[in-house]
């Protein structure tokens, strides 16, 4: 192998680590052509490497300049993430302990797991939408915190559907094997379906951009209210939950369509 | 006399979507067009056009599309979306407003 392409190797080498494949071959194909316009100029190879290596940049350099793209996960979203986790492993936990304990029925247990994650992720959806609102009000998210805050909800409300789903597909595989019918249009089967419904369209919106990120933060706040209505309505007899659920909801949805500011003005005059 | 660097950033997605909107054109090619423009006096790090280019496209501002060269290596070439076009005119705007309030700063002095 050439010296010249023994150093290309070495300083692709470092990039690998922190690049993906394509940008990497992008800069690559970069770097050579800048070493061959040297080259042309009648430089030695070793010469022509130096002065492409000065105008392209070290990989260490290369490396800080995408890093400065990334902004850091917005506290409430990695606070989110965290509850999420200790959430499952407690729920997961918990219906085991109640497996071992008693009479087991798995389908069930799978079917409480996998409804509660999917209802309980589209809640921390509306807790993000609650933390936006909040802060929004002392004044405006940056584009870049918005456009990973659309992101973050995609990917949120992603996970909750698919849990939702594999829920309702799970009780209505139980519901046929104990009760001997698939579908009886019951509030709870209707508030599945129709929270499955609204997190698959929450997911399209935000993973294609199809609404801005302020409607899509807004949203969340009406998805609590719809699982709500799913998860504590008819037959839960839990009136001041939900009661509670709805009217602080549609507060934070009010609060979310002043200007953004607002209360950082107030604070100010 | 070189550019602060501040500015250069300041102005980087500007130019790219100035350059893409003449045509489809590819990295190399988007800085040899600057230096031949401002005369080697905006010096950019070739290595930073790409996170630019990276953030312009992640907008969907640009996209990317491979092809390959004579010389048999695979160059992306990035072409201006509708979203850029919209943005270039953005960027315009602000910029013939920052540069003529400085004009208009700067006439009497050197009048």
């Amino acid at each position: 192998m050439h010296e010249i392409e023994r150093s290309i190797q070495e300083w692709r080498k470092k990039l690998a680590a922190q690049l993906g494949r394509e940008r990497l071959e992008e800069i690559e194909g970069h770097f050579r052509e800048a070493i061959d316009a040297e080259l042309r100029q009648g430089l030695s190879e070793a010469e022509a490497f130096q002065i492409a290596l000065q105008r392209v940049g070290r990989p260490e350099d290369i490396t800080v300049e995408f890093q400065k793209l990334q902004p850091s996960m917005w506290w409430p979203a990695r606070l989110a993430i965290i509850f999420g986790v200790v959430a499952s492993i407690s729920l997961g936990a918990w219906l085991i302990i109640r497996l071992a304990a008693g009479p087991a029925n798995y389908l069930l247990a799978a079917h409480v797991f996998t409804s509660a994650m999917g209802y309980g992720a589209t809640f921390l959806l509306g807790a993000l939408g609650t933390c936006y609102v909040l802060q929004r009000s002392f004044g405006e998210l940056p584009p870049d915190r918005m456009r990973s805050l659309n992101q973050i909800c995609a990917g949120f409300a992603a996970f909750a559907a698919i849990l939702t789903g594999v829920g309702v597909l799970l009780g209505m595989v139980w519901t046929k094997q104990n009760w001997g019918w698939v579908w009886s249009w019951d509030p709870k089967e209707l508030g599945g379906a129709a929270t499955l419904v609204w997190l698959l369209c929450l997911t399209v919106s935000a993973r294609g951009e199809l609404a801005p990120a302020h409607v899509i933060m807004l949203a969340n706040l009406l998805g609590n209210i719809l699982v709500g209505f799913a998860w504590f309505g008819p037959g839960m007899n839990l009136p001041g939950t939900l009661i509670f659920i709805i009217l602080s909801s549609l507060a934070f949805f009010c609060l979310g369509l002043a200007p953004a500011g607002w209360l950082h003005r107030r604070i100010e005059d | 006399m070189k550019l602060q660097k501040e500015l250069v950033a300041a102005s980087s997605a500007a130019m790219v979507l100035s350059i893409l909107a003449e045509g489809d054109n590819y990295g190399y090619a988007i800085i040899q067009r600057v230096r031949d423009l401002s005369q080697g006096q905006i010096e950019w790090t070739d290595g930073m056009l790409y996170p630019v280019l990276h953030w312009l496209e992640e907008r969907r501002w640009v996209r990317g599309r491979w092809e390959k060269a004579e010389s048999g290596r695979r160059r992306r070439y990035y072409s201006l979306e509708p979203k850029g076009r919209a943005a270039l005119k953005e960027h315009r705007t602000q910029w013939e407003i920052v540069t003529s309030t400085l004009n208009q700063l700067w006439r009497p002095q050197y009048a």
